[in-house]
């Protein structure tokens, strides 16, 4: 018996142990996709950051070591063939050219699905996709294209025991410093034994914006026992001076290397030490303070927090009866006190919890850069990513459903809406296209714009393709204002596209991405121009754990609205609806309204008449609108909404059950699904 | 394997080879909660419930078979309840006083079980549990899906002999289907409402 006991807790432990592999090897995935981005648009600029290239080195270093220790040969392999890359291109034995890039991004993708695999638990050594040839390419790479090493040294007048020491890594920096025509100099710092790190990292970080420091080598000639002396080599473009300047105030020396056969500049100021070579093998400290939750984890503790809520709701009404007792009035007054502060506490307690689920937008951001570079070069048009609000938190399960939609619009701007070069010049733009991804946070939203600036939407060709396909009738038409054409966009299968071409033949429509929007509770919007672009806008809700929700009243019942659907509510009398074709409309700043009955919707019974006075709560999901019509809006309360459980889950316009002050149970309503079928059986019934 | 199929082996003492007969009979029994709906008995395996409680107010939710009555919340969770009556085919009658919602957890799901009143638990000799006859329920619209077995009250104290009828969780809890079903019936009911024509699919 024991022994299955422990198979058990070995099984589990083992699942752990994976869980924790998987998103150490994600993070540092993540982290090498990143520093290829930026490696990738310094290059594009002419530059080029040896650092960055040291930090993709060392992510993959430690994800060597990762699979090493979790036996995942795949991803051990192609650790091992990138690190030689990088290694080569670190060492100047290979250059950075696009093609490299694009294989260096291919293995990204490639060790993303061997994570996937890993994660549905596929067997390690069942292969996948081969990566054989992969590697093969990446060996190719790693020996192609060594820079011809012309002695560009000697030009200089360097100390030959100097070479002896530099490791092949500072002698091609070194070299490359010098091919850049910088200059060298020699840095001579002294530091007190006891501060050296700290001194040291101040004198690295000082000289940073300047050049590069190439190597750091002990000095000689030792002075004082409780002093050390560095020689720091550095290359920069700037003069001996302004080198002085910036360490000033410190215990160092600037000196030129002379060029062979030129003239040397020297000058000389105050101090700092030498710095401890740094080790390729990832230190057992983290660096970060973070630690990784699973979001499971999260949530029940989330759902724990609005059970206090609730407990303090009971606590409440116990005071409110305390209250009412004169004998014990002023014990009801401790009482009352001691509730505002657990409130509070509360109240904390909840945003601090929520606080934890949020992460940066720039996680998916990095995705599209990779995917813009890729796309624009298959559509062959020239596109520049403009990203903007990258550390705009969301709700992490927001941000992972995120990406595919975002995904979705970047192509569809690529494809659809960037012109090619030619027709760019034709039309007076720059050839170069630009497409600027923007997030920013609105109090419990966060707004996501995407906009280009190519042709625009052609909204006759809109309106043609829904009349063609049946999605709207020609009257219809008729009255469409220009933004309601372009929202036509998101129905399914229309498209500004004739032919469907290489990018959009993938069958992703804008009807997709408004669905998986709407699942998030957003809400898209899009507005174009001809010729001068199209701008999309994605408003989502920062968590869906907690939701704001309106509390109404309709037919004798008690129903919550998450208040990201709802646009106004609004006051109306019974002679304000007029019914169109068979069904309730209302009139709304010249717009008409559809309206749906909560209590008809769901065929309610009810024995109270209507009221004379309604009130009709506006909601909309993607680019629809309609009309809740209810009996009284009750209030606003911040709920957690639960699922109504296996059994019940997926009733069509119920989106789950709270708990509300009192102990009543209440259902929060789908309000996409309603005006989903609301509007699906609109178009049925026309 | 899980840990209930391993057999356990245990050293034979004199005591147990004393008592070995008397923990025959004892282990011959079968506990159940017992329930009672529309005057009859009926009994729920006694490790799947985990709770009984008196009627609070149940959210009615739409657009379910009227045996589905709506939600409660427990202690934070959100728990669907059934009428019980319903579900087997009994008509539907005014709440007595002494109604409760048994709580059950099986197979992954948790159910409340509106029941006219709760019984007791009771011990029944494995013996004098049969399987329940063909005709039990047949009149109630094929609810003898529900039934696992049939038994008779052998407690003292009980004058006349009742019949308890083991009820079988694993249809008892199997809604979809129903629920499925019904949100058919009630689309094509709206659409004909409509004046639309709907192929059925």
């Amino acid at each position: 018996m024991s022994g299955g006991k422990d198979r058990d807790d070995r099984d589990r432990a083992a699942d752990k142990a994976r869980e924790e592999f998987l998103a150490e090897a994600q993070e540092n995935v993540e982290l090498l996709s990143r520093d290829l981005v930026r490696l990738d648009e310094a290059r594009a600029h002419g530059r080029f950051d040896p650092e960055v290239l040291n930090e993709a080195f060392r992510a993959v270093h430690s994800l060597k070591g990762l699979s090493g220790l979790f036996g995942v040969a795949r991803m051990g392999d192609l650790s091992h063939h990138l690190e030689n890359l990088l290694d080569a291109l670190r060492l100047g034995r290979a250059s950075l050219t696009p093609e490299t890039l694009d294989l260096l991004f291919e293995a990204v993708t490639a060790f993303h699905q061997v994570m996937r695999e890993q994660a549905e638990g596929a067997p390690e050594g069942k292969e996948g996709p081969p990566v054989g040839e992969l590697l093969a390419r990446l060996d190719k790479a790693s020996v192609a294209g060594a820079a011809a090493a012309t002695d560009v040294l000697a030009a200089f007048a360097l100390d030959p025991g100097l070479l002896a020491v530099l490791t092949e890594y500072e002698e091609h920096r070194l070299r490359q410093n010098v091919q850049d025509g910088r200059s060298l100099y020699r840095v001579r710092a002294t530091f007190p034994l006891e501060t050296i790190d700290k001194g040291l990292d101040e004198v690295k970080s000082a000289l940073r914006p300047l050049g590069e420091s190439i190597a750091f080598l002990p000095s000689a000639d030792v002075t004082k026992p409780d002093e050390i002396d560095l020689e720091i080599l550095f290359g920069s473009s700037h003069s001996a001076s302004e080198i002085t300047q910036v360490l000033a105030g410190r215990r160092c020396t600037v000196a030129e290397i002379p060029r062979a056969g030129g003239e040397v500049a020297r000058t000389a100021t105050d101090v700092s030490p030498r710095e401890p070579e740094e080790p390729l093998e990832a230190s057992l400290r983290s660096v970060a303070q973070t630690v990784r939750v699973d979001i499971r984890k999260l949530d029940s503790l989330m759902n724990l927090v609005g059970e206090l809520g609730n407990v303090r709701a009971g606590l409440d009404e116990v005071l409110q009866l305390l209250r009412q007792q004169r004998s014990v009035h002023s014990l009801a007054q401790g009482m009352h006190r001691e509730m505002r502060a657990l409130e509070r506490k509360l109240d904390e307690l909840q945003a601090g919890v929520l606080d934890i689920r949020m992460v940066p937008l720039g996680q998916v951001f990095d995705k599209l850069s990779r995917v813009v570079r890729k796309l624009s070069r298959d559509a062959k048009k020239e596109i520049r990513l403009d990203i903007r609000g990258g550390d705009t938190e969301l709700d992490k399960l927001i941000v992972e459903e995120l990406s595919d939609p975002l995904m979705h619009v970047i192509r569809n701007a690529i494809d659809h809406g960037i012109e090619s070069p030619a027709a760019r010049t034709a039309a007076g733009k720059p050839e170069m296209g630009t497409v600027t991804v923007r997030a920013e946070n609105r109090g419990s939203h966060v707004v996501i714009e995407v906009s280009d600036d190519g042709a625009g939407l052609d909204e006759l060709r809109l309106v043609e393709n829904a009349i063609e396909r049946g999605l709207l009738g020609a009257a219809e038409a008729e009255a469409l204002s220009p933004r309601e054409a372009h929202n036509l966009i998101f129905l399914p299968g229309v498209s500004t596209k004739g032919v469907p071409d290489q990018i959009s033949g993938r069958g992703v429509g804008m009807d997709v991405v408004k669905t998986n929007i709407a699942r998030l509770s957003g809400i898209i919007d899009v507005r174009s121009e001809r010729g001068r672009g199209t701008h999309l806008s994605i408003q989502l809700p920062v968590t869906l754990a907690i939701v704001q929700a309106l509390v109404v009243r309709a037919a004798g019942r008690v129903y919550c609205l998450p208040l990201n659907s709802v646009l106004e509510s609004l006051r109306i009398a019974n002679d304000e609806i007029h019914l169109l074709s068979r069904r309730e409309v209302m009139s709304l700043r010249g717009q008409t309204l559809p309206l749906v009955r909560i209590e008809r919707f769901f065929e309610l019974e009810t024995d109270r008449p209507p009221p004379k006075r309604s009130f009709v709560v506006v909601v909309g999901l993607a680019q629809h609108r309609i009309g809740l019509v209810v009996d009284e809006l009750v209030g606003q309360e911040d709920i957690v909404i639960k699922s109504l459980g296996v059994a019940l889950e997926g009733t069509p316009g119920i989106g789950g059950a709270t708990e509300l002050g009192g102990k009543r149970t209440v259902l929060v309503l789908d309000v996409a699904a309603i005006v989903e079928e609301a509007t699906s059986t609109r178009s049925e019934a026309a | 394997m899980s840990e209930a199929e391993i057999p356990v082996l245990a050293f034979a003492t004199e005591e147990t080879y004393l008592h070995a007969t008397d923990r025959a009979a004892e282990e011959a029994f079968q506990r159940l909660i017992v329930v009672e709906i529309a005057g009859e008995r009926y009994g729920l395996p006694t490790d799947a419930v985990t709770e009984i409680i008196r009627i609070i107010d149940i959210t009615e939710v739409p657009r379910m078979p009227p045996f589905l009555l709506g939600v409660i919340s427990v202690r934070g969770a959100i728990i669907p309840v059934m009428c019980l009556r319903l579900r087997l085919g009994f008509p539907a009658a005014p709440q007595a006083r002494s109604a409760r919602i048994v709580i059950v957890t099986h197979a992954g799901q948790r159910f409340g079980l509106r029941v006219d009143g709760v019984v007791g638990l009771q011990r029944f000799r494995t013996s004098a549990v049969e399987s329940a006859p063909a005709i039990f329920g047949a009149s109630r619209g094929g609810s003898d899906r529900f039934i696992q077995s049939v038994a008779r009250e052998s407690e003292s104290g009980a004058r006349t002999e009742r019949i308890v009828v083991f009820l079988e969780l694993t249809t008892l809890l199997a809604v979809t289907e129903e629920l499925v079903a019904h949100r058919a019936r009630h689309l094509e009911q709206a659409a004909r409402h409509r004046g639309e024509h709907v192929t059925p699919q």
